[in-house]
C-alpha cells in the first residue's frame, strides 16, 4: 500500500468562491476546468508551483528514474521548468460538505508524491497562500500514519504537529468519549517547560 | 569526535510521592545521595548513573562497540548503564495541585541515540509509585506522552511554540479533530 497524504483545507461554505479564483491562478487546467475548477468536478489537478530543491529532485527521479519510460526521457529537466516554475499533478482532488463548512482536499496519488509534499517548502507555500486567499479556519496536512500537522489557524501561518492517535480516538470511538485531558496536561506541563522553566 | 544528544524525560509526581521516587532511584542507582528536596531548594542538579533495562541495544551491538562509547557500561545481558545523567526538578503547583517536576537529562551518544527506549524505564518507575505523567522531550521540539494517570500513552506534539498559548493549543486540537474526523467519515 502506497502512501497518500493529503492538505485538508477547511473554509466556510460562502467562501467557495475564493478557492475558485485561486486554483485558476494556481493550476494548469484542462478545458472542463477553465470556467470553474471546483464545479468542473474534474478530481484532478495539476498545480503550478515555484521550482525548489525538493521539487527538482522529484522531476528528475519521477521523470527520469526508470519510474516512466517512453516520452519523457527525451525532455530534458529542463523543459519542464520555464521561469523557475513547473506542475506537479495530478493531485485527486475532492470537495466534502459538513456542519455548513467545507473540506478542500488535496490527496497525493503515490508515496513519491506523499514524500514531496511532506518535505517541499514551495508546496508548502502554495497551500498557506490558498488558506490565506480562501480565509480558510484551519489548513491541515495530514502526513498519513505519521502525524497531522496544523499548518493555518486564525488567519496565521504555524506548524503545530501532532500524532494520529490523539484525532484517532475521537475519529473511531467517538462513543468512548474520549478525554482531552492528558492532552490538555502534556500541553500545559510542556508549554510552561518551554517557555516559563528558567535553569 | 562522536556528537552527543541531550533528551530529557520528564517525571510529574505528587510531592507525597518524592520519598518513593528517591527510594526507587537510590535502589535502581546503587546509591545514596539523592534528595530532591535539596535539589528543589537549591536549583540545583544532581548527577547519577542510571541503569535501565535495554536488551534491545546489548543484543543489537558488540560488546565491545558499547564499551568504547563514552559514559555507557554494560551490566549484564539486559542492562545498561549511563554515567551520565543530570536529575533536575522544579515545583510545579501552579500547574498541578501540590506537584514536582523531576527531570532526568541524559547525555547521549548520537550513534546509540535513537536506539534507547525510554518508556521501558518509565514504565518500571510507574510500577514504584503513582505518578502524574511522564513525558520526553527531544531536541526542544517534540514532546512524547509516555504515561497519564498510569494509562500507556503515545501523543506526540511538536512545534508548540508556533501557537500563542495554551488556550489556543487546545482550541487548536479541538478543531483539528473536528475537521479532519470529517475528512475521515467511513
Amino acid at each position: 500500500m502506497g502512501l497518500n497524504s493529503t492538505y485538508i483545507i477547511t473554509i466556510e461554505k460562502h467562501k467557495l468562491n475564493r478557492v475558485n479564483v485561486y486554483l485558476k491562478n494556481n493550476c494548469r487546467l484542462n478545458e472542463k476546468q477553465l470556467d470553474s475548477p471546483i464545479m468542473s468536478k474534474d478530481g484532478c489537478m495539476v498545480l503550478l508551483l515555484e521550482v525548489d530543491s525538493c521539487i527538482k529532485k522529484y522531476i528528475r527521479n519521477y521523470y527520469y528514474g526508470g519510474r516512466f519510460s517512453g516520452n519523457y526521457q527525451d525532455e530534458n529537466l529542463e523543459d519542464r521548468i520555464e521561469n523557475n516554475q513547473t506542475s506537479i499533478g495530478c493531485v485527486d482532488f475532492s470537495i466534502e460538505e459538513f456542519n455548513n463548512k467545507l473540506n478542500i482536499k488535496f490527496v497525493c496519488v503515490a508515496s513519491s508524491m506523499s514524500h514531496l509534499f511532506a518535505e517541499s517548502t514551495s508546496i508548502r507555500k502554495w497551500f498557506i497562500e490558498l488558506c490565506k486567499f480562501a480565509e480558510a479556519e484551519t489548513g491541515i496536512f495530514d502526513c498519513e500514519n505519521e502525524y497531522f500537522e496544523l499548518i493555518w489557524f486564525k488567519n496565521k501561518e504555524c506548524h503545530l504537529q501532532i500524532s494520529p492517535e490523539i484525532l484517532y480516538d475521537f475519529k473511531f470511538y467517538p462513543e468512548k468519549k474520549p478525554s482531552l485531558e492528558p492532552i490538555n496536561d502534556l500541553l500545559n506541563a510542556s508549554f510552561d517547560y518551554a517557555y516559563k522553566h528558567k535553569r | 569526535m562522536s556528537r552527543i544528544y541531550e533528551r530529557s524525560l520528564i517525571i510529574i509526581i505528587n510531592k507525597d510521592e518524592i520519598s518513593a521516587f528517591e527510594k526507587f532511584v537510590n535502589e535502581q542507582f546503587e546509591i545514596n545521595r539523592l534528595n530532591i528536596f535539596n535539589i528543589l531548594s537549591s536549583a540545583d542538579n544532581c548527577l547519577v548513573s542510571l541503569e535501565v533495562s535495554q536488551s534491545e541495544i546489548v543484543k543489537k551491538y558488540s560488546t565491545q562497540f558499547l564499551n568504547s562509547i563514552k559514559g555507557v557500561e554494560i551490566k549484564d545481558e539486559n542492562k545498561l548503564i549511563f554515567e551520565y545523567c543530570n536529575i533536575f526538578a522544579r515545583d510545579v503547583s501552579h500547574l498541578f495541585k501540590n506537584h514536582v517536576e523531576i527531570e532526568l537529562l541524559l547525555s547521549i551518544d548520537h550513534r546509540i541515540q535513537t536506539d534507547i527506549d525510554y518508556r521501558i524505564f518509565a514504565t518500571e518507575l510507574a510500577k514504584s509509585l503513582k505518578i502524574k505523567m511522564t513525558y520526553m522531550i527531544t531536541d526542544f521540539e517534540h514532546y512524547d506522552l509516555i504515561l497519564h494517570n498510569r494509562d500507556e500513552l503515545k501523543i506526540r506534539i511538536s512545534n508548540i511554540e508556533s501557537l500563542n498559548n495554551e488556550i489556543e493549543l487546545i482550541e487548536a486540537i479541538k478543531l483539528m479533530t473536528e475537521n479532519v474526523a470529517a475528512h475521515n467519515k467511513p
